[in-house]
Parts: structure tokens; C-alpha cells; sequence
């Protein structure tokens, strides 16, 4: 279980999160959305083990993830920066083995590279391995990265606006990886924007606020016009396509 | 592998022309001679170009590992004020007379190379980007080159003011086997320091907090590499004052050869600069002319058009792509 307790953290006399706690489950998709500053990426980079909170904790399975050690932290949370910066040119397969890092030392070769080779199918990338990163488009830049997490075989993925740049067939080729990477057993917190997505997309939802939790649970229970309302300042319409998932629409 | 056998073929050959060259060649054959040829390898060549072969792979794996950190291929002690800031503490030592002392230029040059790391690698982690990084570099090395010539100017006699000149213009003429013996220790340190920093740097293609995600130490990294580049490169500029575009040249020409991964062209990029230092050195001696030309000056004259060559190029591929 990963879950935040009390978590606080104030930079430059702002206060980013205020006494947040939340626990998430291995096997679902937990999503957290809310509008920009309410403190989702922070809360994300906590439970990370990234950002070391000024008081409270991230605890994975009881263990303060900011005080673990850095590759026994990594090797359990596979995190996904947004908008994944890659700041060399290297080839794809080179970096999705940088997924590798934290297991240096405790896996053979033939693991390392049969790791790398199965994140590489899994995230349907095989086909970019010897090519330039930094010349993929986006959507296949996206899927080298959810391969290079995948390849360090995380108990986790967290995720920072995993969809952001990506066009309508890639946000489904992503949110469908995430499902069944959560079928597998591994535990995905995403940050989405798009609230039709992220209704239809999460076993669990988290509404964030100025720092705070607003609601959590079911997206029926969580997304709702009065919610939506009081957080985003905008009136909305919650319709339900024809297999019965919601559609939100926002209003001017 | 071709390429790493090519590598050690060109460092033996450009090694044995840095021995043979000077203004009396001396052939292989008369290295061990018991007369002046043998008297010149032993307490001149030898020493000199033992010096040149580590002052270029500190130079070249310190150039290396700066591009990689930064990731910036303009990094290069010189371009980012490290070589002059060690320079400054040099003209210190000699100005507060602490080169009396062995060991107290070498100190002082590396607490000064240290210190410009130190302040960049700061500046970096307040997230200035790369261009504030570059600029600020630059401006560390003009104060640098200022401070160093107001010491000069304030010299308090003109003995200490000759001294201090000879030192900065130094290059590899007359170095001792004690300046070897005492230079080439601190340059292993540095290498073997810079040299563990391969796998983290591999990381930082993620940039900061994507290396930090998958359980790279960025604060150790960083510690590593300033004393690293601090003793390497402030032992190499105690030796041989400041000789530049090694370290930019370098890492350039290897990435054609091994691939961009920052950790595949540190070794290269040592050999690859003690071939070029050690070429150049040579070319120095060999040139006409009654004096010697200063080594620092040669490699700009070598390395600019070089350069300007790459960017051109990598310019093309880039507009291709």
C-alpha cells in the first residue's frame, strides 16, 4: 500500500499541501485530478519518494519512501515525470535501459536485457529501439518512456499527466496500458486533466484543492456538477455514453 | 574492437613522437644512450611527455564528464572558467609566497578549480538552464583572467611579477620529473574520481528529477565531480598553466565513435586527449623558429577550426533529421 499521512509541505511561505492523506491500493488505477496548483504533481513527487515532506509521510508498505534508500525506493516506484524531458541524443533501447539503473548489481545481463526487451514489447516500442529519442514523436517518445519504468519492474507507476501532447489514439493506447498494467497487480496513481478520461479511466479518484483532498472515491461519487463547481468554477454536464460511462462536459 | 585498438595505436605513436621530437631528434635507438641524448630523455623528454599524456586525459575525460553533468556539448573547463579560476589560485600561491612550498601552487589551484565548480554546480541546481550556466562560466572566467592580472599588476617586486608570468606561460617547457612526480598522482586521483561518475551521468539524460527517479544520487555526483575536475584539472594547470579546447575537442570526436551515452566515451575521451595533447606538444618542439610557441596556443590554433567544423556539421545532421 502507498500512502500519504498528514503530508505538509510549505515553499516560499505557500502552502502546497495541507495535512493530505490518502491511501492508494495495488491492482487499481487510482487517479488524481484537480485544477493547476491544488498540489497534484507535489503529492505525486511525494509519494515518489522525491520530495521529503517538511511533516507528515509518503509510506510505502509502512516505509517512509523519502528516508528509503534511493535504488530500493526505485526498484519499488517506477515514476513518470511529465512531459518526460530527455536531454541527450541516445537511442530508445539505451534509454529504456536507464530503467535498469537501481537493479545494477543485483541482475544478471541476460535479466537486464530480457527486462528491457519485455518492457519494450509491453509498451509496443520494439520497433523505435536503435532510433534517436529525441527524433520519436510524441506519442512514441511516450511509450519509450512507459517502457524505460517498465523495465526497472516496479511495484508501482506513478504517473504525472501521463496524456499531456498526446493525441486521441496514443491516450487510449496509454490509459489501456495503465489499466492493464493495474490488472497485473501493479498499483498506478496517474495526475489527468481530462475529467471524461479520468471518470472512465479510474478504479479510484482523488479531487484535489488548493492543497487539500475535496473528495475521493468512485468517479460517480467524486465527479458530480456540484463538485466540479465549487472546485473548478465551472457549471458542468454529466451524461452517460451508450455502454453507461460518464461523459463530462464543462460549461462557459 | 577496431576503434578501441586504433585509440591505443595512435596514444603509443603520438607517446613515442613526443619523446623523439625537440630540437635534437632522438631515435628510439639512442633513448638508453650513456651521453647527452640519453641525458635529455631521461630528465627532459620522459618527464615532459609523461606530463602531456595526463594532463590531455584529464583534460579530455574532465571535458567528458562536464558535457554529460550539464548536459551541454560546450562544456569544457575552459570555456566555464574552471582552467583560469585554477590559474587565479595558482598566482595566489606565487603572490602570497606559498610557492616556496612544493605542493603550495598544486593546492591552491585545485581549491580554485574546486571552488568554480563548486559555484557553477550551485548555480545549475537553482535551475538557471543551460545558457545561464554557459554565461556564468564565462563571466567566472573573465573575473578569473582579471583578478589574476590585478595580482600581477600589484606584484610587489619585479622578481615575484616574472615569476608569477613564467608560471602562467609555462606550458610543458622544462618541467622536471619532481613537477611529474609530484603533478601526476593528484591527475590519477582526479581521473579515477571522474571516471566512477559514468552511470550517473547516463541517468541525467532523464534530466534532474528523472534521474533522481530511478535512484541516481545527484547530490553525490555532484560532489564526485567537483573534486574531480578541482584536483585533475587544478594539478593540471599547476603543471602546465592553462591549455584549452581539449576538453571541448575531445568528447566530440569520440561520440562519432562510440555513440552519444555519456558513460561509453570517458575512457575514450582520456586517450583521445592525451593523443592530442601529446601531438600537439610535439608540433610545439618541432616548429622553426629559435623560441618555443606556448602549447595552450597551438591547441587553439589546432582546436578552433576543428570545432567549427563539428558544429557545422552536427548543424546539417540536425537540419536533416
Amino acid at each position: 500500500m502507498l500512502e500519504a499521512q498528514d503530508i505538509r509541505i510549505t515553499r516560499h511561505g505557500n502552502v502546497l499541501l495541507n495535512d493530505v492523506s490518502a491511501n492508494f491500493v495495488r491492482g487499481k488505477v487510482n487517479v488524481i485530478i484537480g485544477p493547476n496548483g491544488a498540489g497534484k504533481s507535489t503529492l505525486l513527487s511525494c509519494l515518489a519518494g522525491l520530495i521529503k515532506p517538511d511533516s507528515g509521510a509518503a509510506l510505502l508498505d509502512g516505509d517512509n519512501a523519502a528516508d528509503m534508500e534511493p535504488a530500493q525506493r526505485s526498484r519499488n516506484i517506477g515514476f513518470l515525470p511529465q512531459n518526460g524531458e530527455v536531454h541527450w541524443d541516445v537511442l530508445a533501447r539505451d534509454l529504456v535501459a536507464l530503467g535498469r539503473y537501481a537493479h545494477h548489481k543485483m541482475a544478471s545481463a541476460n535479466e537486464d536485457n530480457a527486462a528491457v526487451n519485455a518492457a519494450m514489447v509491453a509498451a509496443d516500442c520494439v520497433q523505435f529501439a536503435s532510433r534517436n529519442v529525441r527524433s520519436l514523436s510524441g506519442g512514441e517518445r511516450a511509450r519509450v518512456m512507459l517502457a524505460r519504468v517498465l523495465a526497472g519492474q516496479p511495484s508501482w507507476l506513478l504517473a504525472d499527466e501521463p496524456l499531456a501532447n498526446l493525441d486521441p489514439r496514443y491516450q487510449m493506447e496509454m490509459l489501456a496500458h495503465m489499466q492493464r498494467l493495474a490488472n497485473g497487480g501493479i498499483g498506478v496513481v496517474a495526475v489527468l486533466h481530462d475529467l471524461t478520461l479520468a471518470a472512465r479511466s479510474a478504479d479510484h479518484l482523488v479531487l484535489m484543492n488548493e492543497g487539500r483532498i475535496f473528495a475521493s472515491g468512485s468517479a460517480r461519487a467524486v465527479i458530480t456538477p456540484k463538485n466540479i463547481l465549487t472546485v473548478f468554477g465551472i457549471n458542468c454536464t454529466i451524461l452517460s455514453d451508450a455502454n453507461g460511462a460518464m461523459v463530462v462536459i464543462p460549461e462557459s | 574492437m577496431k576503434r578501441n585498438a586504433l585509440l591505443l595505436m595512435l596514444l603509443i605513436a603520438a607517446f613515442v613522437l613526443s619523446l623523439c621530437a625537440g630540437k635534437t631528434w632522438i631515435a628510439p635507438a639512442h633513448w638508453f644512450a650513456d651521453n647527452a641524448d640519453g641525458w635529455i630523455m631521461a630528465e627532459l623528454r620522459a618527464p615532459r611527455a609523461v606530463l602531456a599524456l595526463a594532463i590531455g586525459a584529464v583534460l579530455g575525460l574532465s571535458g567528458a564528464v562536464l558535457q554529460g553533468y550539464l548536459r551541454n556539448p560546450l562544456a569544457d573547463p575552459t570555456v566555464i572558467g574552471v582552467s583560469s579560476s585554477a590559474a587565479l589560485g595558482g598566482v595566489t600561491a606565487i603572490y602570497f609566497g606559498l610557492s616556496i612550498w612544493p605542493y603550495g601552487i598544486f593546492i591552491c589551484a585545485m581549491i580554485g578549480a574546486g571552488a568554480s565548480v563548486l559555484l557553477l554546480a550551485v548555480m545549475a541546481a537553482r535551475g538557471n538552464g543551460v545558457y545561464g550556466f554557459i554565461l556564468g562560466g564565462m563571466v567566472l572566467s573573465t573575473l578569473a583572467g582579471s583578478l589574476t592580472a590585478f595580482l600581477i599588476s600589484i606584484a610587489a617586486n619585479p622578481y615575484a611579477m616574472s615569476e608569477i608570468l613564467s608560471w602562467l606561460m609555462g606550458a610543458l617547457t622544462d618541467r622536471t620529473v619532481d613537477d611529474a612526480v609530484r603533478a601526476v598522482p593528484f591527475m590519477i586521483i582526479g581521473g579515477a574520481l571522474l571516471l566512477a561518475t559514468g552511470r550517473t551521468l547516463d541517468a541525467l539524460i532523464l534530466g534532474e528529477a528523472g534521474a533522481r527517479s530511478i535512484g541516481a544520487n545527484i547530490a553525490r555526483l555532484r560532489w564526485i565531480i567537483i573534486a574531480g575536475v578541482g584536483i585533475g584539472v587544478g594539478a593540471s594547470v599547476a603543471v602546465s598553466g592553462v591549455v584549452g579546447f581539449v576538453g571541448l575537442i575531445v568528447p566530440h570526436v569520440m561520440r562519432g565513435l562510440y555513440g552519444e551515452r555519456p558513460s561509453a566515451i570517458l575512457v575514450p575521451s582520456a586517450i583521445g586527449g592525451a593523443i592530442l595533447t601529446l601531438t600537439a606538444d610535439a608540433l610545439v618542439r618541432l616548429a622553426p623558429g629559435a623560441g618555443e610557441i606556448r602549447l595552450g596556443i597551438v591547441m587553439a590554433v589546432l582546436g578552433a577550426p576543428f570545432f567549427f567544423l563539428l558544429l557545422l556539421r552536427r548543424g546539417q545532421e540536425n537540419g536533416h533529421a
